[in-house]
C-alpha cells in the first residue's frame, strides 16, 4: 500500500521547531512566549476553526483523528507522532476482537465500547471496503485447561454464534477441558492503519512526523490536544500508572489455518491473518526490551505447535515485539493544563493494554465527544477570570 | 498379483493406496500400477473446491452415508499431524444458506459444532432467511493428489500415462484385478446409461481475508446451481454451475457472469483478483457404482472392481469407497486363496 509522504515542512509551517530547546524549561517557555508574543491567540471565536493536535499515530491516534471531524464542527486535525505504521505497537498486535477485562473500568462501559467497535467493524467487514481496510470475520475457539470462573463472558452476546464447544470439538485439544466457540472480527494492523490514515487525509487531516517531548510544545499552535501517546504518557502526562507489558509474537506463513485458537490464559494464541498467522505470546510486565529473544521464540512456537501440530510446516517465521500500554483502566479524560496565564485543554485517550483493537472505536468516539466539549467550552463566552 | 487401477483422480489414487497399504504385507507379491490419460493437475479432482459436504438429501444407497462418515473420520485423524498441510487438509467453518427452513441434514453429527444461524448472522445475507453453521474440512484436490502420488511412489507403485481403449486390452496385458476408477468417462470403457457429466465451472480468486465457506441452496434450481464460495489453502473458489449432459470443456462467458454476479452479491467483499477459471465434470450417477464384475477374455478370468460415479461428492466420500473397494479386493484374494494371513484391521 503506497504511503503518502509526511512532510517535515508541514511541521515547520505550523510552528513546530525541528530542534529541542537547550535552555532550561522555564527559560525556554519564556523565550517561546516572547517569540509568539506577536501571534498570541485571542480566545476561540464561534466561527473559528478549532485546531486539534492528536499526539500518537497508532490505533488510538488514527481512529480518534477519524472520529473528530464527524463530531466537532469546524475543526482541523493534525496527527503528530514519532512513529507511524508499520512501526507502531498497533502494527505488531494481531488485532483480534476478544476483549481484555480492565479492573478499573466499569463492565457496562467496556461492553458498550466493545459493542460499538464490533458493530462498526462488522459493517466494514460486510462491505466492499473489507479487503482495503483489512477487516474480516474469523471463527475459532477459546480453550481452557481448567473450568473458568466465568463460562459466559460479558461480551458473549456481542460476538456471533457464541456457544460452548462440543465434546467432539474438544477432542482436538486433549489438554483442555472446556471451550467456547464463536465468530469475531479481526483487524489486520498493517492494512487497517494505512486505511485509517487515508481516511484522516481525505477529511483534510495532516500527518506530521515529529517527536513531542512536552505537550506545551503544541501551545499556542493548537487549541486542543488529544493525547494518544500510549506509553509515551509516562512522560507527556506524568502518568506513572501506565507501564509496558512486553509481548513477543511470531508472524508465520501457514495459509491453511482458518480458525483462531486462544488459550483462556491469553498466553498462547494462534490468529490467522490476511498475509500471515500471528503466534503468541508473552506478557512481561515492566519489560521495555524491544529486541526479540530467540529462546522465547522457540517457546512460543512449541506452545503453538502443541495446540496446532500442522504449524510444524509453517515457514517464513518472523519475530516481532510490542509493548502493550497497560493500565488498570483506560484513561479517557479531559484535563486543562495551566501554566502562568496559558491554558491548554487536553483530552487523554490511552492505556488500552491488550484490549486496544477490541475497544478502539468506542473509546475514539468518546474521546471525540470530549474534544467537542472542549471546543464548545472554548467557543462559548467565558467569564473574565478564567481565560 | 498384478493390479491395474485405471484413473488417477482422487478415487483411483486413494483406492490404489488403500489396497497397497492393506494387502502388501500379506501377499507374496503385489504389483500395483496406475494407468490414466490425465494426471494432476488435469483431472476433475483438481477442479473441485474440496469442501467435505455430502448432498443435503439422504443418498439412495445408505452405505454412502457410512462411507462419508468414514472419510470424515479418516481425514480428521490426519488433521492433528504435521502432514495435514502437505495433504491439502484443513479445518474450515462456514455457512449453508436457504430461502426457507429445511430439515437438518443426515450429516449434522458427522461435522463439528453443527447449529442453526442466529438472526444477526442471517443479517449478513439479506437474500436468505435460514441457515446452518458448522465446522468441516477442506481437502484441496490438487495438493491431495500430489500427496497421494508421493505416497504411492514411495511404495513402488508405478504410473503409466496412456489412454486405455478397452478393459480387454488391460486384461490381456496381464492384470489379475482391474480397478475401474475412470470417473465421468467410465462409459467409454463400458456403457453406463446411468452415468452423466454434471458440468461445473469455477473461478479462483485471491481473497485471503475470507476464512469461511458460504454455500447457498435453491431447491428450485437444484444442487450446485446456486452460488458458493469456498476458501482453499491459498485461493478462494467461486462456483454455482451444474449442467447435466454438457461435455463442453471450454469456459463459458455466461457461466462466468453467473458465477461472478451471484458470488459478489452474496459476498460484497469479493473485490478480488481473478487467478484462474476452469471447467470440470462431476461424474453424476443415482448412486456410486462400487461392485465386482468378472471379465472373461480368453482362457482366464479377470476380476473387475468398479469404483466410479461419485458426483459432486468424490472428495467427501473417497476414503470410505476406497476401504470398500479394498474389502472387495480382499474377497478376491480369499477366493483365490492368495492370502498368507488375515489382513490387519487398521
Amino acid at each position: 500500500m503506497e504511503k503518502l509522504p509526511r512532510d517535515q515542512e508541514a511541521a515547520a509551517s505550523i510552528g513546530l521547531g525541528a530542534h529541542k530547546p537547550t535552555l532550561s524549561a522555564s527559560t525556554a517557555q519564556e523565550s517561546r512566549a516572547l517569540t509568539w508574543a506577536g501571534r498570541r491567540r485571542r480566545p476561540l471565536r464561534r466561527m473559528d476553526t478549532a485546531r486539534i493536535a492528536v499526539v500518537g499515530a497508532g490505533l488510538m491516534g488514527l481512529s480518534t483523528a477519524v472520529c473528530i471531524p464527524t463530531l466537532v464542527p469546524r475543526c482541523s486535525v493534525t496527527v503528530i507522532a514519532d512513529k507511524f505504521t508499520p512501526d507502531t505497537t498497533s502494527d505488531v498486535a494481531a488485532g483480534i476482537l476478544i476483549p481484555h477485562a480492565y479492573p478499573d473500568t466499569p463492565v457496562h462501559k467496556q461492553k458498550q465500547w466493545f459493542r460499538e467497535t464490533f458493530d462498526h467493524l462488522f459493517a466494514i467487514a460486510s462491505s466492499a471496503e473489507a479487503g482495503d481496510a483489512g477487516v474480516y470475520l474469523v471463527s475459532g475457539w477459546q480453550i481452557f485447561r481448567s473450568m473458568p470462573t466465568e463460562e459466559v463472558p460479558f461480551w458473549a452476546d456481542v460476538v456471533l454464534g457464541f456457544r460452548k464447544m462440543t465434546e467432539a470439538e474438544l477432542k482436538k485439544f486433549p489438554q483442555h477441558v472446556f471451550g467456547q466457540a464463536f465468530t469475531t472480527l479481526k483487524c489486520e494492523g498493517p492494512v487497517y492503519l494505512p486505511w485509517l490514515e487515508k481516511r484522516v487525509k481525505r477529511s483534510g487531516g495532516l500527518m506530521v512526523p515529529q517527536r513531542i517531548e512536552d505537550l506545551w510544545e503544541l501551545h499556542p499552535s493548537f487549541d486542543i490536544v488529544v493525547n494518544c501517546s500510549g506509553l509515551g504518557s509516562r512522560q507527556l502526562a506524568g502518568d506513572s500508572t501506565i507501564f509496558p507489558v512486553r509481548g513477543q509474537v511470531l508472524k508465520v506463513q501457514a495459509p491453511w489455518l482458518k480458525h483462531f485458537i486462544r488459550d483462556g490464559s491469553g498466553l498462547t494464541y494462534i490468529y490467522p491473518g490476511i498475509s500471515n498467522v500471528t503466534l503468541g505470546g508473552t506478557r512481561q510486565k515492566g519489560d521495555w526490551n524491544l529486541s526479540p529473544d530467540a529462546e522465547i521464540s522457540r517457546d512460543i512456537f512449541s506452545r503453538c505447535c502443541a495446540l496446532e501440530p500442522s504449524l510444524h510446516r509453517a515457514c517464513d517465521i518472523r519475530e516481532k515485539v510490542g509493548l502493550r500500554p497497560s493500565r488498570p483502566g483506560i484513561r479517557l479524560q479531559k484535563e486543562l493544563l495551566a501554566q502562568d496565564s496559558r491554558r491548554l485543554p487536553v483530552v487523554h485517550h490511552y492505556g488500552h493494554g491488550s484490549g486496544g483493537f477490541s475497544m478502539h472505536w468506542g473509546t475514539a468516539l468518546e474521546a471525540a465527544r470530549l474534544v467537542n466539549e472542549c471546543a464548545q467550552a472554548l467557543r462559548s463566552p467565558a467569564p473574565k477570570s478564567n481565560l | 498379483m498384478r493390479v491395474v487401477v485405471i484413473g488417477a483422480g482422487v478415487i483411483g489414487l486413494s483406492t490404489a493406496l488403500c489396497i497397497h497399504n492393506r494387502y502388501q504385507p500379506v501377499l507374496q507379491s503385489l504389483d500395483v500400477r496406475v494407468y490414466a490419460d490425465r494426471f494432476t493437475p488435469l483431472t476433475n479432482t483438481d477442479v473441485a473446491a474440496g469442501l467435505w459436504q455430502p448432498y443435503l438429501s439422504n443418498p439412495s444407497n445408505p452405505q454412502e452415508t457410512h462411507w462419508n462418515q468414514q472419510t470424515f473420520d479418516y481425514l480428521l485423524s490426519h488433521l492433528h499431524s504435521p502432514n495435514a498441510a502437505d495433504m491439502g487438509l484443513a479445518l474450515i467453518s462456514g455457512y449453508n444458506l436457504f430461502h426457507e427452513a429445511v430439515p437438518d441434514p443426515s450429516w449434522k453429527d458427522i461435522v463439528l459444532g453443527f447449529r442453526k444461524l442466529t438472526p444477526r448472522e442471517l443479517d449478513m445475507f439479506p437474500d436468505y432467511s435460514y441457515g446452518w453453521f458448522n465446522t468441516s474440512l477442506i481437502l484441496e484436490g490438487k495438493r491431495y493428489l500430489q500427496w497421494l502420488t508421493e505416497r504411492l511412489t514411495e511404495r513402488g507403485v508405478k504410473f503409466s500415462q496412456r489412454k486405455v481403449e478397452s478393459l480387454e486390452e488391460v486384461a490381456r496385458g496381464g492384470a489379475d484385478v482391474i480397478i475401474n476408477c475412470t470417473g465421468v468417462r467410465a462409459g467409454e470403457l463400458q456403457p453406463d446409461p446411468m452415468l452423466q457429466p454434471g458440468r461445473g465451472q469455477i473461478i479462483k480468486v485471491d481473497a485471503p481475508w475470507m476464512k469461511h465457506f458460504i454455500v447457498t441452496h435453491d431447491p428450485e434450481r437444484g444442487i450446485y446451481r446456486s452460488p458458493y464460495i469456498i476458501p482453499g489453502i491459498r485461493e478462494v473458489t467461486l462456483g454455482g454451475i451444474f449442467q447435466l449432459g454438457n461435455w463442453s470443456e471450454v469456459n463459458n462467458i455466461q457461466d462466468h457472469k453467473s458465477i461472478w454476479e451471484g458470488c459478489c452479491r452474496l459476498e460484497p467483499t469479493l473485490k478480488a483478483e481473478i487467478v484462474s477459471e476452469c471447467t470440470g465434470f462431476r461424474p453424476v450417477r443415482p448412486q456410486v457404482r462400487l461392485e465386482r464384475e468378472l471379465l472373461r477374455f480368453g482362457p482366464s478370468n479377470t476380476e473387475l472392481i468398479h469404483n466410479y460415479g461419485h458426483g459432486g461428492y468424490g472428495l467427501t466420500i473417497h476414503w470410505g469407497c476406497a476401504l470398500e473397494a479394498a474389502k472387495l479386493f480382499g474377497e478376491v484374494l480369499e477366493e483365490r486363496k492368495l492370502l498368507r494371513m488375515p489382513p490387519s484391521h487398521l
